[in-house]
């Protein structure tokens, strides 16, 4: 089940990051909102891996009125890769719109020889500005079949943003705080603090960045500094 | 009346452990880095411990969480009372930490554990969460002096054990922890008949138990599963979680502990008895 969980995520998260029309679907939607692709080199440091790089694909794709898909996958060089895959169902508002998430993750440590696999359900409110949302998860953690898989279950799962401007704007910036990213879903007690920017270079491609800042311990241990990520990269927004 | 309800609540949840509120996003008892360093230069002085125990077979007494604060030493008492009792233990304890509920006190836990001391049996603690809380690592390290150290247990006729303290009550080891632990693994290869790694928090999740608390970052959990399990430890003691949970993973056994503390759902003591492999009896405290 779980190699087919991990292939499936990782396989549809690199086909639609790298083919978001190939469908012919077209994208939406009143707030704006396009298919967009986005490549990212990754750096960053933390207490276990020292220094790190890598490289990051993402893709969001507002495929229908009521349907959004959100992927990401990165490789880095601390011998990981990870892939997470979202769909969202939406339902529009007089204000904003509520969503239903079903987020579908695998992360492979290799250099471990540690996979993990998670399913989260979680359901969300967002504006133009603001969007929050919460739900639960299961991860199962697997050593190569030498041990039965390490099941956490009904660990939340939650994400609250802001971001500045509309979607469409010039320029960006979203920051909040949820316990996963695109690329790693951490533990519900082991926030992740982000800033993501855009900087529009064209008509379709904008500049794009943001900062992960991963403390530990904020929740009932000794609050620590543990290590942050950063990306900078192209976004390319389909449909304009 | 509902914002009043409200405060209370909140007030009442802190003050049901006395949580250090600032240390949710800074540490008063500073880096683990620093408590390392210290922690090392403490060993520099006085080494590493090596206990001759007359049997191969032996049985060691390990608590956690105790949380004592000066009228809750109930669980604790019963638990030095149990031990000096047991003549033909090991001349040894091993404690996981946390043990206070607030600050100053260190002495009334130090003050209870005394007899033990007293009787010659040697405390091997490391710090938790709870002891580092309102800056008081000073006050914990004046006692108790290190919490990152090895001592190992010579049999007859069966070889010698190991045991590693780590420090891990900021949910991380550091960088410096984890090369020394690495290092120490690796030299250790093919000496021990049993390495036991202890330490304050738990690595694993596998419930809801204490819902509010966090563990490690998930690179560090699969950085030092990985490391446990190549390195040839046997089982990891971790406390933390007020709950039991046994793990096998990568050929490590993770044995969270019960918690020592009054008023807790379940508390009491484990004995691990050493011998051809490590048995785990626990040994609940009554109410």
């Amino acid at each position: 089940m779980f190699g087919k969980m991990k292939w499936l995520t990782l396989a549809l998260a690199g086909m639609l990051a790298a083919l978001p029309v190939a469908a012919g679907v077209p994208d939406k939607k009143a707030n704006g909102d396009h298919h967009e692709v986005a490549l990212l080199g990754i750096g960053g440091q933390n207490r276990t891996w020292g220094g790190f790089g890598g490289g990051a694909l993402q893709a969001n794709l507002p495929v229908w009125k009521y349907l959004d898909i959100q992927t990401g996958l990165q490789g880095l060089s601390a011998g990981v890769m990870t892939g997470l895959l979202q769909l969202q169902p939406i339902l529009p508002l007089k204000k904003g719109e509520l969503f239903a998430d079903v987020t579908s993750y695998y992360g492979g440590f290799y250099k471990y020889g540690i996979h993990e696999c998670l399913l989260a359900g979680s359901i969300g409110w967002r504006n133009a500005h603001f969007s929050v949302q919460a739900g639960l998860s299961v991860r199962w953690i697997m050593d190569g079949g030498q041990s039965s898989p390490i099941v956490e279950p009904v660990d939340p799962f939650y994400r609250i943003a802001y971001r500045v401007k509309e979607s469409d704007a010039p320029w960006n910036l979203t920051a909040g705080v949820a316990n996963y990213s695109r690329y790693q879903v951490e533990r519900a007690m082991q926030p992740i603090f982000f800033l993501e920017g855009s900087y529009r270079l064209g008509q379709h491609l904008s500049l794009m960045g943001e900062v992960y800042i991963k403390p530990v311990g904020m929740f009932h241990l000794v609050a620590s500094w543990y290590g942050f990520s950063a990306g900078i990269g192209l976004r390319y927004r389909f449909g304009l | 009346m509902k914002k009043s309800l409200l405060l209370l609540l909140m007030a009442l949840s802190l003050n049901a452990c006395h949580l250090d509120t600032l240390g949710l996003v800074y540490s008063r008892s500073g880096d683990v880095e620093t408590r390392f360093a210290q922690s090392m230069e403490y060993n520099a002085r006085t080494g590493y411990a090596s206990i001759t125990v007359p049997e191969d077979n032996y049985r060691v007494y390990v608590i956690t969480d105790a949380h004592v604060m000066e009228k809750e030493t109930r669980n604790l008492d019963r638990f030095v009372k149990e031990r000096l009792a047991d003549k033909d233990a090991a001349p040894f304890w091993i404690n996981l930490g946390d043990n206070v509920n607030d600050k100053g006190q260190a002495g009334v836990f130090e003050n209870h554990i005394a007899p033990l001391a007293e009787a010659g049996l040697r405390h091997f603690p490391t710090v938790g969460n709870h002891d580092l809380y309102f800056g008081e690592w000073e006050e914990w390290r004046s006692r108790f002096h290190t919490s990152t150290y090895w001592f190992e247990v010579i049999t007859p006729g069966r070889g010698k054990d190991l045991f590693v303290s780590l420090e891990s009550a900021g949910g991380t080891l550091g960088r410096s922890q984890r090369a020394w632990v690495e290092e120490l693994l690796t030299g250790s290869k093919g000496k021990y008949d049993h390495i036991t790694v202890f330490t304050h928090t738990h690595f694993w999740k596998r419930d809801n138990s204490q819902s509010h608390t966090s563990n490690y970052n998930l690179e560090e959990t699969y950085d030092l599963a990985d490391l446990f399990g190549r390195m040839g430890v046997e089982i990891v003691l971790g406390g933390h979680d007020h709950a039991t949970e046994t793990t096998l993973f990568k050929g490590v056994r993770y044995e969270t502990l019960e918690s020592l503390k009054m008023d807790d759902i379940s508390p009491g003591y484990n004995i691990f008895t050493y011998g051809k492999d490590i048995k785990r009896t626990y040994i609940p405290v009554e109410k």
